[in-house]
């Protein structure tokens, strides 16, 4: 399972640090490909595999807003 | 194209996507509008090659209707729209805005206009008073006030002092005081 994010739009760091709220969830990689921060979802847990990549970029999105908002 | 254009819908997978023209929209108002949705849909930002801003909208539901999916579209862009509205006010009243929080602020610290606003006047208070300290002599009892008077005999048990007619007492003083006619009509 994967969760491709522009780079001009969201930060790895703030991906990262996303990543750990979900940490009960599944096991992430992170990488790049290009202008994108690719996640690789593995283990997902089962009762939110269907919304679980969907869930973190609502999560990831929301977290830079707010970062940006704040600075 | 003057306003977001739809770029694909998927009623199958209840996702629609919008394309905004680069340069349309500032991507904070984006951001913004994107931040008002993320309660009701799955929102994911991307740009594509010509720097058009591509938002992939899903619903939070399995299966939605075409219609209600470009209701989660014009949604975003009236969003957007209201984002980019909001800005160019905050933009143009700015001074206007910091002059009356600023004015606000300082009148609730007491400080009057022309003077600069600084949270060090709270400081140069003299407040070295302890709780018990009564400088302006408020917290005495009033027995101990009015330890004299409270001795001395009331003037309504006075002798005598049944015998005066229609003298307002406290409670009628500045109220009404019909004045009897004099003379034979009295007998």
């Amino acid at each position: 399972m994967e969760l491709r994010l522009n780079k001009k739009i969201y930060s790895t760091t703030g991906v990262k640090e996303c990543l750990e709220a979900y940490d009960d969830f599944g096991t992430y990689e992170v990488t790049t490909d290009g202008n994108y921060i690719l996640i690789t979802i593995t283990d997902p847990d089962k009762d939110f595999e269907t919304v679980l990549p969907q869930e973190i970029a609502n999560y990831v999105l929301a977290h830079e807003i707010e970062k940006r908002r704040r600075y | 194209m003057a306003t977001p254009e739809i770029f694909a819908l998927n009623a199958e997978t209840g996702q629609i996507t919008l394309k905004l023209a680069k340069g349309l929209y500032p991507m904070d108002a984006v951001y913004g509008a994107a931040y008002v949705l993320i309660d009701q849909a799955y929102v994911l930002l991307d740009k594509d090659s010509d720097g058009n801003v591509l938002v992939h909208v899903s619903s939070k539901e399995e299966k939605k209707a075409e219609k209600d999916l470009e209701k989660l579209a014009g949604t975003f862009a009236n969003e957007a729209l209201s984002q980019v509205l909001r800005a160019k006010i905050m933009k143009a009243h700015k001074n206007r805005l910091e002059a009356i929080v600023s004015q606000a602020v300082a009148g609730s610290v007491g400080i009057t206009g022309g003077t600069d606003f600084s949270l060090d006047v709270l400081d140069d208070e003299d407040d070295d008073l302890d709780f018990l300290d009564d400088p302006l002599g408020i917290a005495v009892p009033w027995e101990e006030k009015f330890k004299g008077a409270a001795s001395e005999e009331r003037p309504d048990t006075r002798e005598g002092a049944g015998t005066q007619k229609n003298q307002p007492g406290p409670p009628d003083s500045g109220g009404f005081q019909p004045v009897k006619p004099e003379g034979p009509a009295d007998s």
